[in-house]
């Protein structure tokens, strides 16, 4: 039952922020840190696309785009040479990689579903001053409304 | 980094189980998926850590009221009249003892479950509002994961989260495993 083919899938939303990076290294450490791991990963990075980014509407927009998409575009590659990095420490077997373009809490919901994923895994970004963390949107979108069994990874806050 | 796997492994998980279909089910689900790694182990719970079962028993309230209809009379001016029953010790002791033993089952059942597949738990039953103290429990016990269920009814769509497993998300310091009810006849 348990074939090498019909391992379900773990997908885990990164971006390029250190709370994501702690979240797949968490999930590295805990689920592929042996050989043969109950899950394939498949590691989802959303490229936000230059018009959400930029949000102008004015005359110069047209002109700014451009600069901004190849902007977004070696920030993305960066951020899968990082993943396949922090990968290569693990003995993972299966393993993919995904750049996908889109808001990201879409791009996540659509990526678990795609995958058919038995968990998907979200760092957060804990923004907000209030004495607890709190969830960041893409974290809060994905725990609503993913399908799936959802995971929340978040950076401790040192305690000393 | 990958040397001594097995205790990077080692977990402590805690799975917060209360009356709701979601809960057993993510109970199951946790012990489906997080204890994989040795497959013919008599006590799978070695590999994994720690398991830990809470669950939390709402406060009882000191007096009842009855909500109802106002009493009015027709003769003098109309007025609602609340009545506030301050319950005698012995309701409150029956309450309670019916509560706990509500809690027992609950944890019985749970138990169960997690010996059906082969996994030793510890339990733990605290007072107070479900979402405070098991999260408060979660930093205490420095566990590695918290387990929630979604939301106890099922036929509302998955969209809406329950509020323990939101504040549990939002508030709990370590990494939360919210686990939503199967698919079922989802199209």
């Amino acid at each position: 039952m348990a074939a090498e083919v019909g391992k379900p899938a773990m997908v885990v939303g990164i971006d390029d922020s250190e709370h994501s990076f702690y979240a797949l290294q968490w999930t590295l450490r805990r689920f592929f840190s042996v050989a043969d791991s109950a899950f394939k990963l498949v590691v989802v990075h959303s490229k936000p696309s230059p018009a959400s980014v930029v949000g102008l509407a004015g005359p110069g927009a047209a002109d700014v785009l451009p600069f901004v998409e190849s902007d977004l575009k070696k920030i993305a590659l960066l951020v899968i040479e990082k993943a396949k990095d922090l990968c290569s420490a693990f003995p993972v077997g299966d393993i993919q990689y995904e750049l996908v373009e889109g808001d990201p809490r879409n791009a996540l919901c659509d990526a678990a579903e795609k995958h058919q994923a038995e968990i998907l895994v979200v760092g957060s970004h804990g923004y907000g001053a209030i004495k607890r963390v709190v969830l960041g949107s893409v974290s809060d979108h994905c725990a609503h409304h993913a399908q799936c069994t959802v995971m929340i990874v978040k950076k401790p806050k040192p305690k000393h | 980094m990958a040397d001594g796997g097995g205790e990077d492994k080692k977990m402590k998980v805690l799975v917060a189980v209360e009356e709701t279909e979601g809960s057993l089910y993510a109970l199951s689900w946790a012990l489906d998926n997080l204890f994989t790694s040795a497959s013919d182990v008599p006590d799978k719970t070695e590999s994994l850590g720690r398991l830990v079962l809470i669950h939390a028993q709402q406060p009882l309230q000191h007096f009842m009221h009855p909500v109802g209809p106002c009493m009015t009379d027709p003769h003098h001016r109309s007025f609602s009249v609340l009545f506030a029953v301050y319950a005698t010790s012995s309701v409150i002791d029956s309450v309670r003892r019916a509560q706990e033993q509500n809690s027992r089952n609950l944890l019985e059942r749970a138990t169960q479950v997690c010996r059906s597949k082969l996994v030793e738990a510890e339990m733990v039953i605290v007072d107070g509002d479900p979402k405070e103290m098991i999260c408060q429990f979660a930093e205490q016990m420095q566990a590695d994961l918290l387990v929630v269920g979604s939301r106890g009814l099922s036929k509302i769509r998955r969209a809406i989260l329950g509020s323990v497993s939101g504040y549990c998300a939002h508030h709990a310091t370590c990494p939360v495993l919210i686990v939503k009810p199967p698919k079922g006849n989802h199209p």
